[in-house]
């Protein structure tokens, strides 16, 4: 293998000059650009945001912890006080007279005692005249308003 | 290569000799690890994830960090060849052409150039690729070539023209096209 039969070109072979300037293209292409350029680090980036996640997380676990077991306790206490009124309350009802007089039998006496009529006749349709003028309450609904005229 | 300083997690002196070590050895790896997989862009994910591995890494000192790159890249690319078979399939390189004035059936043609290029590549054994990627995208000598790949320089010699050779009835195989 001398140096004159690597240079020769032969047929379709090309000759080492060829290949020099072949391949010399060729890596010129082929090398990343990125080699150029210095060393990234990513991983530091995101070896940061994951420990402030995580400082994150730690920080606000144990306030959120004691917030939501506040509400449970609150809320808690709320039902238990709740429950507390609705049990003194059904508890006593031989003892009060609140709850007996509330009955469906006694509520129209009493209801009939205290509340105070408008009107003698209630819903009947009134005949009598109920201003100074002598006109019924049927007669006003039949009044029709209209703009009065002014005397010139 | 060492690595005087691991395990701080915020090191500037730490992250000063990783930066170092990138701008001056980041190519390296990338060829390396090109020869290996014969995918520029897998390369390069190879050599961002040797490089955040280091940075994450805060175990014993790492005594020599560039064989350290190397076995975490080469498990990363093994691992991703496990996974799938292919790379995306989307055109290869085109960012490159970003910017440039060539048209889009010019770049058409130079991406189905290098994608013949790059079969023609995987066709040959991981040495002859590997002494290919350190001349042309290093532009390495055979000295340097030869310090790496621990043989003499005249051995390179060798093996840098068997494998353009090698390349060159690959692609004539394939109906490749010199211009």
């Amino acid at each position: 293998m001398n140096d004159s039969s690597n240079k020769r070109s032969s047929g379709n072979i090309p000759s080492e000059e060829q290949m020099d300037g072949l391949l010399k293209d060729f890596f010129k292409l082929e090398t990343p650009s990125g080699l150029n350029r210095p060393f990234r680090r990513p991983v530091a980036s995101r070896q940061e945001s994951l420990a402030a996640s995580l400082v994150t997380l730690s920080t606000s676990e144990p306030t959120a912890a004691p917030r939501s077991h506040k509400m449970v306790v609150a809320s808690a206490i709320a039902v238990l006080a709740m429950s507390l009124i609705v049990a003194m309350k059904v508890q006593t009802p031989s003892s009060g007279s609140n709850t007996a007089s509330r009955t469906p039998d006694a509520q129209p006496t009493e209801t009939a005692e205290k509340l105070m009529l408008v009107s003698p006749n209630g819903d009947a349709p009134s005949t009598q005249a109920v201003g100074e003028d002598g006109v019924t309450l049927e007669e006003t609904d039949s009044i029709e308003l209209n703009p009065q005229k002014q005397a010139k | 290569m060492t690595s005087p300083v691991s395990g701080n997690q915020k090191d500037p002196e730490r992250d000063q000799m990783i930066d170092t070590y990138y701008r001056e050895h980041s190519r390296e790896l990338w060829a390396l690890f090109y020869s290996m997989c014969s995918d520029a862009e897998r390369a390069y994910d190879a050599v961002q994830e040797a490089f955040l591995r280091y940075y994450d890494y805060h175990g014993e000192p790492v005594r020599d960090l560039r064989a350290w790159l190397l076995r975490v890249g080469q498990n990363w690319l093994r691992d991703v060849a496990r996974k799938k078979s292919n790379s995306c399939g989307l055109l290869p390189g085109l960012d490159d052409f970003a910017g440039h004035r060539e048209s889009a059936e010019d770049i058409l043609r130079l991406t189905e150039r290098q994608g013949q290029i790059r079969k023609a590549m995987q066709e040959l054994n991981e040495d002859d690729r590997k002494v290919l990627v350190m001349k042309y995208s290093m532009d390495w000598s055979a000295a340097q070539m030869a310090t790496v790949m621990d043989c003499s320089a005249a051995a390179i010699d060798m093996r840098l023209s068997r494998a353009r050779r090698r390349l060159a009835e690959v692609l004539t195989e394939q109906g490749f096209e010199y211009e």
